[in-house]
């Protein structure tokens, strides 16, 4: 097992596979990932999407359509608690691959991008004939092959919990150490840390949000893809929600 | 309601922090790191630098930042005696983590590649948990467990690499620097 890592994505990726060159190729689809959908970069796919959008349809690349998609679903599903455009997602209309806005608006993806790209790299690891491998972008994580250990921490990196991830993905929100959380829109009241296991990565990392958030919308979040959450509460207790008995199917 | 349905809920005691812990992992050797960045390269050859004041201030002009170390580590990439472009290795200190890494920069300035040699970073240490009937998924918890090199997967504190975007511009601003 080789275990190597880049800085992409504003965080540290590392990912563990078989050989370097499945690992070369899992790399090389974080960078496109990253490449596309920095909304920090004015060259980027989703900075020339969010300048133009309102004036006059899009056509997004595969990449770009599938991300923009999947955020307007937990939108939806979640009444709003994840919005990757800051409480504008009705005005984000996708149809196909083509996309419009309805009201000035930019997209910020931040707050899934990492969890798409590491589905990208797990799926660029087993184009590359990995047996097994774990893709983990700054604690958003997906593991195949093997159980792989992971500790959950708390934001002050006290560790309170450990699991096995078995062909499925991991992602945390927490508030930062210095307890702001003004990453997460509408932080749930004494919850530090919301952890999500799912099957995909991109779920994970949206309902991660949701969770954090609390609301009439989480538990049927959850279900939608048969998710379980483990959330850490103000005094270090820890609640589970979701039925991990799914997960199996 | 639905929600309250399905808050299986396990009340805890609250974790005690015992000790602060270094989580520490060496991902690659300086040898490994160079093979990697420049593939067609036949040898490495060490290029001794010993930065003056003049090319100090120029990096900090360049990259806003400043090159605290004047003998940086740098090789050149070869083959056949051709320069394929520059190895630098350099460390960068953050907050609670310590990164050791590899930059290769084309002869045109641009970044060929990243690779981290080592990390290590801080955590909260060994921690008692209560015996708890893991649901998450199925699976046990260690009880207690502790951060180390068998737990090499971490979730839930920010991982910031702004201290390591920062470094390797300072890196190209210093590879611009030193004579080709």
């Amino acid at each position: 097992m080789i275990t190597r890592a880049q800085p992409w994505l504003g965080t540290l990726v590392e990912i563990s596979a078989d050989s370097d060159a499945a690992i070369d190729a899992g790399f090389a689809a974080i960078a496109r990932v990253h490449r596309a959908l920095n909304a920090h970069d004015p060259e980027s796919e989703l900075s020339c999407a969010n300048r133009v959008a309102l004036h006059q349809p899009v056509r997004l690349s595969r990449m770009a359509a599938a991300v923009i998609g999947r955020a307007q679903f937990w939108a939806a599903r979640s009444d709003g608690a994840f919005d990757a455009s800051a409480g504008h997602w009705r005005a984000v209309k996708l149809t196909g691959r083509t996309l419009r806005f309805a009201a000035p608006l930019a997209l910020d993806l931040s707050g899934i991008a990492k969890g798409f790209a590491v589905d990208r790299a797990v799926a660029a690891l087993r184009g590359a004939h990995a047996r097994r491998g774990l893709v983990n972008a700054g604690g958003d994580m997906r593991g195949f092959g093997a159980a792989w250990p992971v500790a959950l921490v708390r934001p002050d990196r006290a560790p309170v919990a450990q699991i096995a991830l078995r062909d499925a993905a991991l992602a945390t929100s927490a508030l930062r150490p210095d307890g702001s959380g003004d990453h997460l829109r509408g932080l749930a009241r004494n919850v530090v840390s919301a952890s999500v296991e799912c099957r995909r990565a991109i779920d994970a990392d949206a309902l991660a949000k949701i969770v954090a958030g609390g609301g009439p919308r989480v538990a049927a979040c959850l279900d939608a893809v048969g998710a379980v959450a483990l959330v850490i509460g103000a005094g270090g207790e820890l609640t589970q929600i979701g039925n991990p008995g799914r997960l199996a199917a | 309601m639905k929600l309250t349905r399905h808050w299986a809920l396990l009340a805890l005691a609250p974790v005690a922090l015992v000790e602060t812990r270094v989580v520490a992992k060496d991902y690659l050797t300086v040898e490994a790191a160079q093979k990697l960045l420049f593939a067609g390269a036949d040898r490495f050859t060490p290029m001794p630098v010993k930065l003056d004041d003049a090319q100090i201030a120029r990096i900090k002009a360049l990259s806003g930042k400043v090159q605290r170390n004047r003998t940086p580590a740098i090789w050149r990439a070869q083959a056949g005696g051709k320069t394929l472009g520059l190895v630098i290795v350099d460390e960068v200190l953050g907050k609670h983590e310590n990164i050791t890494y590899a930059v290769g920069v084309s002869p045109d300035g641009k970044v060929v590649g990243v690779e981290i040699l080592s990390y290590r970073e801080a955590y909260g240490g060994e921690v008692r948990l209560p015996a708890w009937r893991a649901q998450f998924d199925g699976k046990t918890l260690a009880s207690p467990f502790k951060l180390d090199g068998d737990i090499a997967n971490i979730s839930g504190a920010t991982l910031s690499c702004r201290s390591l975007t920062d470094g390797v511009r300072r890196l190209l601003a210093l590879a611009a620097v030193v004579p080709a």
